[in-house]
């Protein structure tokens, strides 16, 4: 792909050279690790953290030296914040990204519909925030190297891979030469062209659109708040789209969208990217000069694997599904997949989980996945329709949109949002939903509500299992000995927050007068009472941990 | 009809255009059209969507 400049060179970024060190294994013995991980992407580091934070460490391998290339996924979610704070990465993550709630959709010149994310001031963070992959990427592997036990071998790329009695034998190339290496568990994050997914044979299933975008950033100043800007019809793309965003760094993302017979050949090379970008940047009333950083050209999909779990290796992030950018999912939920996956390894490794933890994944990440297909998959259609119906139905929505709300609610981005893992075999159901007003019902995650002026709900939660009691379920001292008794032979840490009830904090987990959830170290909530009845909580701990059969 | 059910009239109605085909496409909206006519609980109903409809499309040559 051609590029303004030299690979990995930047107006404004400088790549760091991680150092390429020699595997203790080199000629000799292949070792044992307990978990490697393929790809320091951000989902591989953001599972080696998790790893970590359980005490866990992993062998990464990464075929490169640098983050990676190009700012690509920019747009994260309020839940992909709350993961980083748990990973000790969410203050420098925040001191740099670009915080947003709204957004405006045009059709033709005429804007038909605002974008506003719930937010409000009992919130921890903002629904959505803009910064450049690269920069995500650095922090985590920042926060890698502190933990001490995250082994990152940059340079090291994955070559063959085989399983055997349940063990991952893996040989890698490294510039110091060949080595083999044997880990009880992998994961694979090595993105879209999964090395691992091709070594053992496996492939994505699912469907792939025609829309083409041609995705470019550009170094321009402008006052334009930080919104979501997509353009239909307009007059810099006639009978197509466009996307805009704000980044940090005078950074503007800017996607639009090919026409049918548009040639992609031709529609990448830079005099074409200048002169389109050009008539966009007029368009968007800017008169300060701008400059190319970078560009790629971008097809949605919606494939993934048909189990993320095969034996001892687990797949997450691109390497498990691909799905389309629009509702800023790519990244978000590989991060949310690594949180997911991360506990239950470390549990695993521990020899504390229950037989069924490991293969609650697929379930509860693919069942993610499909979600976003469906989201997803809807709004790419709006974006780029792929038939003359669809496209006849989408343009006559929008010329309504302006004057009607039935029309004008079709045009709902549909930004990221959790999954509930409901159905998941980990979770505990209600047993009855009307003791409840509202709130995250089991399998949703905690909301990250306020407490006090400075304290949220997830600044509570514990490294692994949380009991948030609030009002008067609170438990009295002879059921603190007795809860502490069920964590202990569940064989986990079970955290006791006690909160006053009538709190905003309350109301947003719909126990208003007083009630208890028992949260999952990825504040997934997996089970809620009225009041704590420490035989139940006791048995729905057991089947968190996967040791009652789905 | 809720937002959710809109949502889906509108998906099936894109597949039905797509099954009916571009030939057959305008006789298969007017179609539609006397049909809903029907369904509407009185004539000022279909004739506000009908004002609708038209509301921005520029007005055929002759008028
Ligand atoms: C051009 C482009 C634009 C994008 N734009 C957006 C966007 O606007 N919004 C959005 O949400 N998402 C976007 N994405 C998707 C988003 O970047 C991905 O969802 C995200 O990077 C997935 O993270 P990951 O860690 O799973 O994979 P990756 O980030 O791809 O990381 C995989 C890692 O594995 C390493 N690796 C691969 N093979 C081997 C091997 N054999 N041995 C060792 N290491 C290996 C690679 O070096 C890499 O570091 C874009 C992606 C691309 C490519």
């Amino acid at each position: 792909m051609p590029r303004p400049r030299g690979q990995t060179q930047s107006l404004y970024y400088e790549y760091p050279r991680y150092v390429s060190a020699p595997a203790p294994e080199l000629g000799g013995e292949a070792s044992r690790h307990a978990v490697a991980i393929v790809g320091a992407g951000p989902v591989g580091l953001c599972a080696a953290l998790t790893l970590a934070r359980h005490g866990v460490p992993s062998v990464v391998l990464d075929a490169k030296t640098s983050v990676g290339e190009g700012s690509r996924a920019i747009c994260i979610a309020r839940h992909s914040v709350e993961i980083f704070q748990q990973l000790g990465v969410a203050g420098r993550f925040l001191g740099k990204a670009l915080p947003w709630t709204d957004g405006t959709s045009y059709y033709r010149e005429q804007p038909v519909y605002r974008l506003r994310m719930p937010h409000g001031p009992d919130e921890r963070y903002y629904p959505m925030y803009n910064l450049q992959q690269q920069y995500i990427e650095q922090y985590l592997v920042e926060a890698a190297q502190a933990t001490g036990l995250v082994d990152l071998r940059w340079g090291h790329a994955l070559d063959t891979l085989r399983l055997a009695d349940d063990t991952a034998m893996l040989e890698v190339e490294s510039p110091q030469g060949r080595y083999h290496l044997r880990a009880s568990y992998l994961v694979a994050a090595d993105g879209a062209h999964s090395r691992v997914r091709h070594q053992l044979g496996l492939k994505l299933a699912g469907a792939a659109y025609e829309g083409r975008y041609v995705i470019v950033d550009v170094q321009m100043r402008s006052s334009y708040p930080t919104e979501r800007r997509a353009f239909f019809d307009p007059v810099a793309n006639r009978g197509a789209t466009i996307l805009v965003h704000k980044q940090p760094d005078d950074i503007w993302r800017i996607d639009y969208q090919l026409r049918d017979d548009e040639d992609e050949q031709e529609a990448l090379s830079e005099r074409e990217i200048r002169a389109r970008v050009g008539a966009i940047v007029a368009m968007l009333g800017e008169r300060a000069p701008w400059q190319l950083e970078w560009w790629s050209l971008y097809k949605a999909y919606t494939l993934c694997l048909d189990g993320y779990r095969h034996g001892p290796v687990l797949f997450a992030g691109d390497a498990a599904h691909l799905v389309p950018i629009f509702g800023v999912r790519g990244l978000n939920s590989g991060l949310a997949d690594a949180a997911d996956l991360g506990w239950k390894l470390a549990m695993q490794v521990q020899g504390r989980a229950g037989p069924h933890l490991l293969d609650s994944y697929t379930p509860e990440r693919r069942g993610a996945t499909l979600d976003v297909f469906a989201q997803a998959g809807r709004s790419t259609r709006f974006m780029t329709p792929p038939s003359r119906g669809e496209r006849l139905v989408r343009d006559a929505a929008l010329s309504l949109a302006a004057g009607h709300d039935c029309a004008r609610r079709l045009l709902d981005p549909r930004q990221s949002q959790p999954y509930s893992y409901a159905a998941s075999p980990l979770t505990t159901p209600d047993d009855d939903c009307s003791l409840f007003a509202g709130g995250p019902t089991p399998g949703a995650a905690l909301a990250n509500a306020r407490l006090d002026d400075d304290t949220f709900l997830l600044d509570g939660l514990g490294r692994e299992f949380t009991l948030f009691a609030f009002g008067d379920a609170a438990p009295g001292d002879a059921d603190r000995a007795a809860l502490a008794t069920v964590a202990r032979d569940a064989g986990v840490d079970l955290e006791l927050r006690c909160l006053a009830a009538g709190t905003p904090a309350a109301a947003r987990c719909g126990v208003a007068e007083g009630g208890v959830l028992l949260v999952r170290p990825d504040r997934h909530v997996c089970a809620r009472w009225r009041h704590a009845d420490v035989a139940r909580v006791g048995a729905a701990l057991q089947r968190a941990l996967g040791r009652s059969p789905a | 009809m809720t937002p959710a059910e809109f949502e889906q009239a509108y998906e099936r109605l894109a597949a039905a255009l797509d099954a009916v085909g571009e030939t057959d496409e305008t006789l298969f909206l007017t179609r539609l059209a006397l049909l809903l006519a029907d369904a509407c609980p009185d004539l000022d109903a279909f004739a506000a969507a009908l004002d609708a409809a038209q509301a921005g499309l520029a007005p055929a040559a002759g008028e």
